[in-house]
């Protein structure tokens, strides 16, 4: 089998008999405009980047290499992309409540104690209030699974959810917490698992 | 006992020292005395922690509960099965347990090298004693399991004191495939230690040939085998136990298992390159420590409570020693590679994209990738307060999307791989072995189509799945067949007489056809069914095919817990296929509440049904059901796979042929 390097003298060998029976200059004597050489040059160029001799005689090491490059340049792309879709702040109640309006529309985990008499249940709906330090947060909380055992007043709440524009939070997966134990309430999270 | 077994471990402690020291010294005067001596206290390491593990399993047992262990993680009435399994259910016994398996993984390896290998011995022992004292270290002055209970007294002195009885284990760890699962993922753990001190010593002594993977082929290929076990394992855990419906959630303790198994892969496959071609040999050392890192990078992710998560342990102050140790190694490590980087020039280089080098190339960088991105999803609340001071985490989406193209990927390799030749493949002979299961797998999606699956992503997965099952069983049929046809033997008998001719080529198909199963299964959780309701006895719900009819509600005590459950009849089209009890459990010793979920399972999917809560009468229960496709193909899949790397690690006179990396007319090429 003809190696690498005899391949290539063997081309290079061919090249220069195809310029020595076709000097540069002859072109423009079969009749080509001075102005129409850039687009010959531009069409010689983009032959010469993409003939079959550059991309498969390309040294095997710049293939892989090209490779690995699309592969993780669109792997990236993806990560990117799905950290755009589930990048989640951890925010405190006061932070939260200090962002006011800017904080709408955005994945928010917000941690506080449950403040005492402020658990009130309407049909599937729960509101109850989250304190931190100052003031507290509303929070609305509306789904068909029920709320963790450990989910009391005076216990500590993890909620994940977002700001609506009347100012309360709107929590789509709540996890209580007491005696440093959490007891996750997992039916309505996003996170179904199991896909690769 | 208690002073027993603190001063065993003390005693440990020293013996590493002077093992560490003494093979250091030993090599560096070229004294073989010293190196020998340093070898038999490495052995003897094993026995004090093994004395020292003996004396927590007696006070668990014998519930001396004034030890802060025993009174923590257990209780009187707790199973003796649990109390023992206790050892390894929390912070500090589970690191004893760690130690132990590291210092007994140790004097095997130095057993079976006791006249082998010599040149490397030395900085092998010394290596895998460096390891077992930073876990001796973490015992003795961090999380030592030997702590008494104490209370401080008026005059500000501790009184010793013992309790009436104890906290009791996690309700969520009593459950068997959780007991077995620290063991086995540990085990994992613990065996990537060996690749790792071999890549260090043959870094040290200048031995950068193939033989430091040669000796630990057999090490990597079981240390990558309860890895994998113990992942799935942590799955089956928290698909019982948990009663979410799912296995995997990309939870950080479910990464930090994953991120050594992944580059363990990678190190299995690129081996195989540096022992036929004599390619990628700093990549393969890169591969074994990097391996050996994130395995104590789990463990410190586990242990220092630095990111949030279910199967964590509290938070505690074990973050800095891990951190120094890592950083330790690490540049010693990266600082030998660099020391050693003439030596590590590959023999040949790559002829040709269509090679199995290549292959092997393209299944590494994608595995690694995998890592990375896992890796970086893990530590996104971290690095986000390092950078932004605000903590940001990435859910779900974040590593699927990622995980979607890089299973895809790794399933064409891992059907095409086996086909491509070294050096060089013509396109015709890989059409000629793979045409047809690539057209035969396409075919089978046609009845899927036709029962009106328009989902692509699991479609093409299912598409794969079946190209690798295919191209593999091809293979390895005509293989039989060629034997059947010479010898006029049974096709079973030539099937299994090849695969004990040759059990590297063929233990490897059969962990591929596993991993063909096991993603058949994951894909099976596109469609995945989900719905609950409130039943009254003579109640009933339907979900996916099924109909749940509530026949009673239940309520009753033992010593260890009190429970409620609910009898649930299953029907299927009017036939009664099962009857399941999902019970809410509230354990008395630590007053925590489990579920226990009742389950049907079939090979074509799994109903799933969780007793989630009572409603406020207590008349009526909240029963939530899943239909889960497929999943148990998951299982039988890790079984395969477990099956296979037991098949690799059968000796053969064939394996040991294959082994020379210059092949007879197979002359070096520019």
């Amino acid at each position: 089998m003809e190696g690498q390097e005899e391949k290539r003298k063997n081309w290079k060998r061919n090249r220069q008999d195809f310029f020595a029976k076709n000097p540069p200059d002859s072109r423009t004597e079969r009749g080509l405009a001075k102005s129409e050489l850039p687009v010959v040059w531009f069409y010689a160029f983009l032959k010469g980047i993409f003939s079959f001799e550059r991309v498969f005689g390309m040294n095997t090491k710049w293939k892989m290499a090209a490779g690995a490059t699309v592969i993780v340049a669109v792997l990236g792309w993806l990560a990117f992309n799905g950290f755009q879709e589930s990048n989640t702040y951890y925010k405190t109640v006061d932070e939260l409540l200090a962002m006011k309006q800017s904080a709408v529309g955005m994945r928010v985990r917000v941690a506080g104690d449950l403040v005492n008499g402020s658990i009130e249940r309407r049909g599937d709906t729960v509101l109850f209030r989250l304190v931190e330090k100052g003031p507290s947060l509303p929070v609305r909380y509306v789904g068909k699974a029920i709320l963790p055992d450990s989910f009391k007043e005076g216990a500590q709440a993890i909620c994940d959810g977002e700001m609506t524009p009347q100012g309360d939070f709107l929590a789509r997966r709540v996890q209580a917490k007491c005696a440093s134990k959490y007891e996750a309430d997992y039916s309505t999270a996003d996170s179904k698992g199991g896909k690769p | 006992m208690i002073d027993l077994g603190y001063f065993s471990l003390l005693l440990g402690f020293a013996l590493t020292l002077y093992s560490i020291a003494g093979s250091m010294l030993g090599v560096w005067f070229r004294n073989q005395t010293l190196v020998r001596s340093a070898e038999r206290t490495a052995a003897s390491v094993w026995l004090a922690v093994s004395v020292s593990a003996g004396c927590l399993i007696y006070l668990l047992v014998t519930s001396d509960f004034g030890l802060k262990y025993v009174a923590d993680y257990t209780n009187r009435d707790l199973p003796l099965f649990y109390k023992i399994a206790a050892f390894w259910a929390g912070q500090s016994g589970s690191l004893l347990f760690w130690t132990w398996l590291l210092s007994t993984v140790s004097a095997v390896v130095l057993h079976q090298n006791r006249d082998k290998n010599q040149a490397l011995m030395p900085h092998v022992t010394s290596w895998l004693m460096i390891s077992t004292g930073f876990f001796l270290v973490l015992n003795l002055f961090a999380a030592n399991p030997f702590d008494r209970l104490g209370m401080v007294q008026p005059d500000g002195r501790v009184a010793l004191m013992s309790l009436p009885d104890g906290q009791g284990l996690n309700p969520l760890l009593q459950y068997f495939a959780m007991v077995i699962h620290p063991p086995v993922l540990f085990l994992g753990y613990v065996g990537f230690t060996v690749p790792f001190a071999f890549a260090m010593a043959a870094l040290m002594s200048n031995r950068l040939d193939c033989q430091w993977l040669r000796i630990t082929r057999r090490w990597t290929l079981v240390a990558w085998g309860f890895q994998g076990a113990g992942i799935l394992l942590g799955a089956q855990w928290a698909y019982m136990e948990l009663g979410w419906g799912g296995y995997w959630a990309w939870d950080p303790v479910e990464n930090a298992s994953l991120l050594p198994w992944l580059t363990g892969t990678a190190l299995l496959h690129s081996a195989m390159v540096q022992e036929r071609r004599g390619m990628f040999k700093a990549w393969n050392l890169v591969l074994a420590i990097a391996t050996f890192l994130l395995c104590i990078f789990g463990t410190f992710l586990t242990r220092s409570g630095i990111v949030s998560s279910v199967h964590a342990f509290g938070k505690s102050n074990l973050g800095t020693f891990f951190i120094v140790f890592m950083l330790t190694v690490l540049v010693i490590a990266a600082g030998l590679i660099l020391a050693r980087r003439a030596s590590l020039q590959s023999d040949h280089t790559l002829n040709s994209l269509l090679s199995r080098e290549s292959s092997v190339f393209y299944n590494n960088l994608v595995l690694v990738v995998s890592c990375l991105t896992v890796l970086l999803g893990t530590m996104f609340p971290v690095i986000s307060e390092l950078f932004r001071g605000e903590q940001i985490s990435v859910g779900p989406p974040f590593f699927n999307r990622v995980h979607i193209p890089i299973a895809l990927i790794l399933l064409l390799l891992t059907g095409a791989g086996p086909f491509f030749a070294w050096r060089q493949t013509s396109v015709r002979i890989l059409l000629k072995n793979l045409a047809l299961p690539a057209g035969l797998s396409a075919a089978i999606l046609v009845p899927l189509l036709v029962m009106g699956i328009r989902e692509w992503r699991p479609l093409l997965f299912w598409f794969f799945c079946a190209f690798v099952a295919l191209a593999t069983l091809a293979d390895y049929f005509r293989d039989a067949g060629v034997r059947r046809k010479n010898k006029g033997e049974g096709f079973l008998r030539s099937l299994g007489a090849i695969t004990f001719q040759n059990t590297r080529r063929y233990g490897g198909y059969i962990v591929h056809l596993g991993v063909a199963l096991l993603f058949m299964g994951l894909a099976g959780a596109w469609f995945n069914q989900e719905t609950e309701k409130e039943l009254a006895p003579g109640d009933s719900m339907t979900i996916g095919r099924y109909q749940l009819r509530c026949t009673d509600l239940r309520q009753g005590d033992t010593n260890n817990y009190a429970f409620i459950a609910a009898v649930l009849q299953a029907f299927d089209g009017g036939i009664q296929v099962a009857t399941l009890t999902p019970e809410r459990r509230l354990y008395k010793a630590s007053q925590q509440a489990s579920t226990e979920v009742s389950l049907h399972p079939t090979l074509r999917e799994d109903l799933y049904v969780v007793y989630k809560g009572q409603s406020s009468d207590g008349k009526k229960a909240l029963i939530q059901a899943f239909v889960n496709p497929l999943v148990n193909w998951l299982w039988i899949g890790g079984i395969l796979m477990m099956l296979g790397t037991i098949v690799c690690l059968i000796p053969n006179r064939r394996g040991e042929l294959l082994t020379p990396s210059i092949l007879p007319g197979e002359e070096k090429s520019a």
